[in-house]
């Protein structure tokens, strides 16, 4: 299976947990590429790490994803052939 | 009293999750959300009055009501209880792939190679030569067929149409800065066609300007705003508090615009100082601006990391408001959880609702602890011949010169609409006009200021009910337009 890049967010009281931050380091195949105060970024199997996070009930996992800047200018869709 | 207009179902809950207990609801929340336990008539209080609710499911006696309510109740509630949350009811269906459909080439006559026209793109001040301009051509607009590119030093730009001489449909060109856009129809071009293009007039009275006029000095002090977006560049007109880059790789302290210019011409319009017409004032000039660059040198896009990064760190420097000109794509639970968690630290996100033509408020716009922001235009605040003369469209308002732009999205989680079609503000080393959700709304987040500043609401504890007050005060000041809700929410901030 294809790795995949993912953004875990804690959501609990305090300071992230370093035992939740060891669980995840740890998990096969698992690296955590950036991390933030309350935010890691993980480069991991979906499915594993998802069964991980379901047991780690104050974070939030989510692909990581691209958002742009809404533009209003107009654009050719197809050149001509 | 209703106005005739049909009531619709909503799902009511406390601000945060499906239940309301202990400190996550306000006890009027708590205390609604139980009294409404039994399908009926019910009443929330809102200042000077209640709103007429009815019943239809409960989930609990503490948890979430199936009502209905008619549109105007809709709009006091959400302005006047912001601990409570309403969303539509969604019905989904099951997903059908979209009929096939082809879209013609444009094919040259004869032999089959194609041929390039090279058009000049200059201004109408002593026919100097404009750069970087981007031009679009269609040769078949409804096809979307045709060619485009940008400008060189010499204004020239290739254009791979098929022909030496050709008819185009429709000819956009959007410079990069100091001048109108300019959209021409029906327009036979050929190597050597010239498109002349208007300087700027910074005394001009654009959309923002009609709107909010020329703010005083020190308008909106006291309030801190935040600009997740492509950097703020350093400009005569601005003032830049701090901020932070929160792009993995790149250095923490280069908060400066990264070549797109969107986010130095958003903080611009929430804050520029300038003095028409040697420059621009924005809708709040006194606030504390602080620019937080979440997209990548030249990038055009950002990471929902980077974004929620940027949330966080506007929520330490004690933001009170934070503009977020960008959206699209999937909902994401980690940017959701960032806004929310903004929210609970007394922290207001306000987002553009998208400009994908009256498709739905884009994510995160729709998400409920943020306010999403749609696109008003106003005839007479452009040339006739500038691209956002393409944007005017249905519906109209009371005053039948202002309009709901076609780019804006739109749906029922709309908050308030602003100012955002051919707006002048400030960019890297000058000034430019464009069209937006992107401009509209840091002119709500500039009204938003000047609705807040000075109030008690900026003393209060950073937490939730820091945030409902906010919100309230925000929504206070908007008065409709006469578009309809799902158009501009509550309508346009009348904050002075």
């Amino acid at each position: 299976m294809a790795k995949g890049r993912f953004v875990l967010r804690y959501r609990g009281e305090g300071v992230v947990p370093d035992a939740d931050v060891t669980r995840v380091q740890q998990l096969p195949g698992a690296v955590v590429v950036d991390s933030s105060a309350r935010m890691l970024v993980v480069e991991a199997d979906a499915g594993p790490l998802r069964a991980l996070v379901d047991g780690l009930p104050d974070w939030v996992l989510a692909p990581e994803q691209a958002f742009v800047v809404p533009d209003v200018r107009q654009k050719i869709e197809r050149p001509p052939t | 009293m209703t106005n005739g207009a049909e009531s619709g179902q909503y799902v009511l809950l406390p601000r945060q999750g499906l239940r309301a207990k202990g400190t996550t609801a306000s006890p009027e929340a708590q205390e609604f959300l139980r009294m409404a336990d039994a399908p009926g008539p019910q009443a929330v209080a809102v200042d000077g009055g209640q709103v007429s609710v009815q019943v239809i499911d409960s989930i609990g006696p503490d948890g979430a009501k199936l009502v209905e309510l008619a549109p105007e109740d809709v709009l006091a509630l959400r302005a006047q209880r912001p601990d409570l949350r309403l969303v539509p009811v969604v019905y989904y269906q099951p997903a059908v792939a979209p009929p096939q459909h082809i879209e013609s080439g444009v094919t040259g006559k004869g032999a089959a190679a194609a041929a390039d026209i090279t058009l000049q793109v200059v201004s109408k001040k002593g026919s100097a030569p404009i750069a970087n301009a981007f031009v679009v051509a269609f040769v078949d607009f409804k096809a979307r067929t045709g060619a485009q590119g940008v400008t060189d030093e010499d204004g020239n730009v290739s254009l791979a149409l098929g022909q030496a001489s050709i008819k185009l449909q429709r000819l956009y060109v959007y410079p990069l800065d100091a001048h109108w856009s300019i959209i021409k129809k029906n327009l036979t071009v050929k190597t050597g066609t010239q498109v002349v293009l208007t300087p700027l007039d910074l005394g001009y009275t654009d959309g923002l300007r009609h709107f909010y006029g020329n703010a005083a000095e020190g308008v909106g002090a006291g309030v801190t705003v935040g600009v997740i977006d492509t950097g703020v560049a350093a400009h005569p007109d601005l003032v830049i508090a701090g901020g932070a880059n929160t792009v993995p790789g790149e250095d923490p302290k280069d908060f400066g615009d990264n070549g797109k210019s969107h986010g130095t011409h958003v903080a611009g319009i929430i804050a520029a100082r300038g003095t028409p017409p040697t420059g621009l004032r924005g809708v709040a000039p006194g606030v504390k601006l602080m620019a937080y660059r979440v997209f990548g040198k030249n990038q055009g896009s950002a990471s929902s990391f980077a974004i929620a990064k940027a949330i966080d760190k506007a929520v330490a420097d004690k933001c009170d408001l934070v503009n977020m000109s960008l959206g699209g794509g999937q909902p994401d639970p980690v940017m959701k959880a960032a806004i929310d968690d903004a929210w609970a630290a007394g922290t207001l996100c306000i987002v553009a609702a998208g400009n994908d033509d009256r498709s739905p408020i884009s994510f995160p716009a729709f998400e409920d602890t943020a306010l999403a922001v749609s696109a008003t235009g106003r005839k007479g605040t452009f040339p006739t011949s500038a691209a956002a003369a393409d944007e005017v469209a249905a519906p109209y308002g009371t005053d039948k010169n202002n309009f709901i732009a076609k780019f804006s999205n739109v749906g029922p989680q709309m908050d308030l609409t602003g100012p955002g079609v051919s707006i002048m503000s400030t960019v890297p080393g000058s000034y430019a006009e464009i069209s937006g959700t992107s401009m509209a709304c840091p002119a709500a987040t500039g009204a938003a200021a000047r609705a807040i500043a000075g109030t008690p609401v900026i003393k209060m504890k950073r937490n939730a009910r820091r945030t409902e007050a906010i919100v309230k005060a925000v929504l206070a000041a908007a008065k409709p337009l006469g578009f309809g809700p799902t158009f501009e929410g509550l309508g346009i901030s009348e904050a002075q």
